[in-house]
């Protein structure tokens, strides 16, 4: 059922006729966010510009009997901002304003729709930075790092998303607009529950995110990276293992692989890498005397693992240049396959070469390649399939080895996903690690807020679907 | 694998541990495998308690909250029946963040049977300073800590206060040869603030039963903690990398109860809030109503 012409032309009475999209044409950039499997096309695209825009938007949405999903730079690894069940799509890129940034109290209020690295570019004045740091960052926004609950290369220090959502200014399905927490990064005058952790992470399907509040860090004085080249994925996740038990805690710990580091090297962003290599880039930051205590411990740590090569710098440009190479890296495979599958499955640290193992001998055996680069100081895997979903049988394929990887993942302690989220996209694989009241207990949470599943239907479990109704009132 | 059978994973740096083990018999464990669970108040109180009642530890400021750092829970809920949270990864995005929002959640949700920890190395040495003054010196150091290069690795950053004295405790742990020049900007800062710098012989302990907690903005812990302590007595404990006030052992519990309910809502305004037994959640709030029926869908689902 399309959406109405009465709610399209109220939309255009609030927001301006160039900011609903009903073209086929312009509706085609929604199909998909960055994984590319399963497209489906929204309804309509709709583009508040303000807060108050977007609260008039939502009283709308809920009449209409069609369901609606939030989107941010649809940026996303797991389908959750598609509109899978159709309907409209509400596209939030016009929040972005950064509210305010209190050097003194170290807090950032923004919208939702600002940009990871916009934020950080305005903090750098007040000698101030937001520490997660997702590698879409340059486009991906803070209310899409929220609702899924970003990571990234420096949560191996700094942690994820969570730790950082002070509070969050949210409107729900059932019409409360809440404030929850804030600059004090407590509960608030209600007092009770710390539901700003439930809304943080929660894919979109609670409620939607006005506004922000976000703990911010000093920039630090100083900061080494350095890059150490082994032949063997042994030799790599074993000094992995040692940096985890560094009392430093480096910022990051990422591996690529041979096949990685060839493509980066094939690239814009080479960075004079050994393309027969693992590369492992770590680095560490703090206090000038900090960091020079510890280098030569890092570059001895480093080397005891058999390292092939070891680069180690201080210097701004070359650092810029490392870290380019690894954060541009990930959409490397993209660019040379017509159809890949990002895993984000997370496993034990110390398993890191036996399940890396697995990948390779299943991949090779589907003839399927893979591209290996992850945030290994945390365990969380991102293989690459690369595929071509036009032959047939290579789809098959692909879906066979990403369940038999999770099914290994499952088998040595790990998780479906570390930052990515489950949208449609893992949907299939909970009931691999949940059991049924495991099951019930996430359905509890999403039916509390969404019990219409009105709100991004078709995410997390697969019961969370809309029923639009029919004439006559009966439900389909 | 069943991630909930207890172990420790000196390797992985993860435990799996009993609600009712204390954090020192943790600790007497994990110590010789050179590594612990750096979030504790009270060597005597148990991981159950910790979980349902604090939020932050004097380690929090540079480990973070309490339940940034539990990775999974078997839970029971109030009907007896038990659910499994999370896992023994430290990155988890499958399914809604149970873990944190069920952290200091007092028991409203049932309460956890085995909790499953991200452990941390231990560092070889470390040095506990004191920096004793006037409360003014002491706002002008927890500023110049907080926006400092040092706040990325101290350990510690705490207010202790009573009616006679306030001063703030800096922790860091490091290798030896980092401990003199730590000390020497410990200085620089005590005299650029006007404050007496000393090493602790015994640096002052956490309660894990305040008599009530608060949270607020960080730049305001504290005049808060100065005016609490001026108009109710007793003593501050704050947390200032958190935020959160230990609030204790006040002169007048009657007229404190009252002071609270006013700081709360003063604290309300800025996201911030205060816990104590006579601060009952807001029965009108939204928040109320969604407390009620998630807790019946739980308790129904199972």
């Amino acid at each position: 059922m399309p959406l109405s012409s009465a709610f399209l032309d109220a939309c255009r009475g609030l927001l301006g006729p160039a900011h609903v999209l009903t073209s086929d044409a312009a509706l085609t950039a929604y199909d998909n966010d960055a994984l590319t499997q399963g497209r489906h096309r929204p309804g309509a695209v709709v583009l508040p510009g303000n807060a108050e825009e977007l609260k008039q938007v939502l009283a709308l949405a809920r009449l209409e009997p069609e369901p609606y999903t939030l989107r941010g730079a649809g940026t996303g690894l797991s389908g959750g901002a598609v509109a899978v069940q159709g309907g409209l799509l509400i596209h939030l890129s016009r929040l972005k304003r950064i509210l305010s940034i209190d050097p003194l109290n170290l807090v950032a209020e923004v919208e939702p729709g600002v940009v990871h690295a916009a934020l950080n570019k305005a903090l750098e004045a007040h000698g101030l930075f937001y520490a997660p740091d997702p590698s879409s960052g340059f486009a991906s926004t803070l209310g899409g790092n929220v609702a899924e609950n970003a990571g990234g290369i420096r949560c191996f220090k700094y942690g994820v998303t969570a730790n950082y959502v002070l509070g969050l200014e949210v409107l729900t399905p059932a019409g409360d607009l809440v404030r929850l927490g804030g600059p004090a990064g407590g509960l608030g005058a209600a007092g009770g529950s710390n539901w700003k952790a439930l809304f943080t992470g929660s894919e979109g399907m609670l409620g939607t995110i006005l506004r922000i509040w976000l703990r911010l860090k000093p920039l630090p004085e100083a900061t080494r990276t350095f890059l150490a080249t082994y032949a063997t994925v042994e030799q790599a996740t074993s000094a992995i293992v040692d940096l985890v038990h560094h009392p430093l805690i480096p910022v990051a710990a990422e591996l690529m692989d041979p096949n990685c580091v060839r493509l980066v090297e094939l690239s814009p962003f080479k960075a004079g890498l050994d393309p027969e290599s693992w590369a492992l880039l770590a680095e560490i930051n703090g206090p000038q005397a900090v960091v020079d205590a510890y280098a030569g411990e890092m570059e001895a740590l480093l080397k005891r693992h058999s390292a092939g090569s070891l680069r180690a710098t201080s210097d701004p440009a070359e650092r810029l240049k490392l870290w380019k190479a690894r954060k541009t890296a990930g959409g490397l495979p993209g660019q040379v396959s017509p159809d890949i599958m990002v895993g984000d499955a997370v496993i034990p640290r110390t398993r890191l070469a036996e399940v890396l193992a697995d990948i390779y001998r299943e991949s090779e055996a589907e003839g399927i390649p893979v591209i290996n680069l992850f945030h290994a100081g945390d365990g969380n895997l991102h293989p690459n399939f690369m595929f071509d979903a036009r032959v047939p049988g290579q789809a098959d394929a692909v879906r066979r080895l990403g369940k038999r990887l999770l099914e290994k993942v499952i088998a040595v302690g790990g998780t479906l996903s570390g930052e990515h989220g489950i949208g449609s996209d893992k949907m299939e694989y909970l009931p691999l690690i949940f059991g049924p009241a495991e099951l019930a207990a996430q359905a509890a949470v999403a039916e509390t807020f969404n019990p219409l599943h009105q709100l991004n239907p078709g995410k997390l479990l697969p019961q969370r679907r809309f029923r639009r109704p029919r004439p006559g009132g009966v439900e389909t | 694998m069943n991630p909930f059978e207890p172990f420790l994973d000196a390797e992985d740096l993860t435990a799996c541990v009993d609600a009712g083990e204390t954090t020192a018999a943790f600790d007497a464990r994990a110590r010789p495998l050179a590594c612990d669970f750096p979030l504790w108040l009270e060597p005597g109180q148990d991981f159950g308690e910790l979980f349902l009642g604090a939020r932050a530890t004097p380690r929090s400021f540079r480990y973070g909250f309490v339940g940034d750092n539990v990775l999974g829970l078997l839970w029971r809920l109030p009907n007896g029946t038990e659910i499994q949270l999370g896992g023994r990864v430290v990155k988890n995005v499958t399914g809604f963040d149970f873990i944190r929002f069920l952290s200091a959640s007092q028991g409203r949700f049932g309460v956890p049977k085995r909790l499953i920890l991200r452990l941390r190395p231990v560092a070889e040495d470390g040095l506990d300073l004191r920096l004793l003054g006037s409360w003014p010196g002491l706002n002008a150091l927890a500023r110049i800590v907080r926006s400092s290069s040092w706040a990325h690795v101290l350990e510690i950053c705490d207010l202790h206060a009573g009616p006679q004295s306030a001063e703030i405790h800096l922790r860091l742990r490091a290798k030896t040869t980092l401990l003199p020049p730590f000390q020497t900007q410990a200085k620089a800062w005590a005299d650029a603030c006007g404050l007496s710098l000393s090493v602790y012989d015994a640096p002052p302990q956490a309660q894990a039963r305040p008599w009530a907690r608060a949270q607020a903005r960080l730049d305001d812990c504290l005049d808060l903690g100065q005016e609490w302590l001026g108009r109710y007595g007793g003593r501050v404990h704050a947390f200032l990398g958190q935020g959160i006030l230990h609030l204790q052992n006040p002169a007048s519990t009657q007229g404190a109860e009252q002071g609270l309910f006013e700081l709360h809502e003063r604290l309300g305004g800025q996201g911030g809030h205060c816990e104590h037994p006579s601060l009952a959640p807001d029965p009108a709030a939204p928040q109320a109503r969604w407390e009620a029926e998630l807790l019946k869908r739980l308790e129904d689902a199972a």
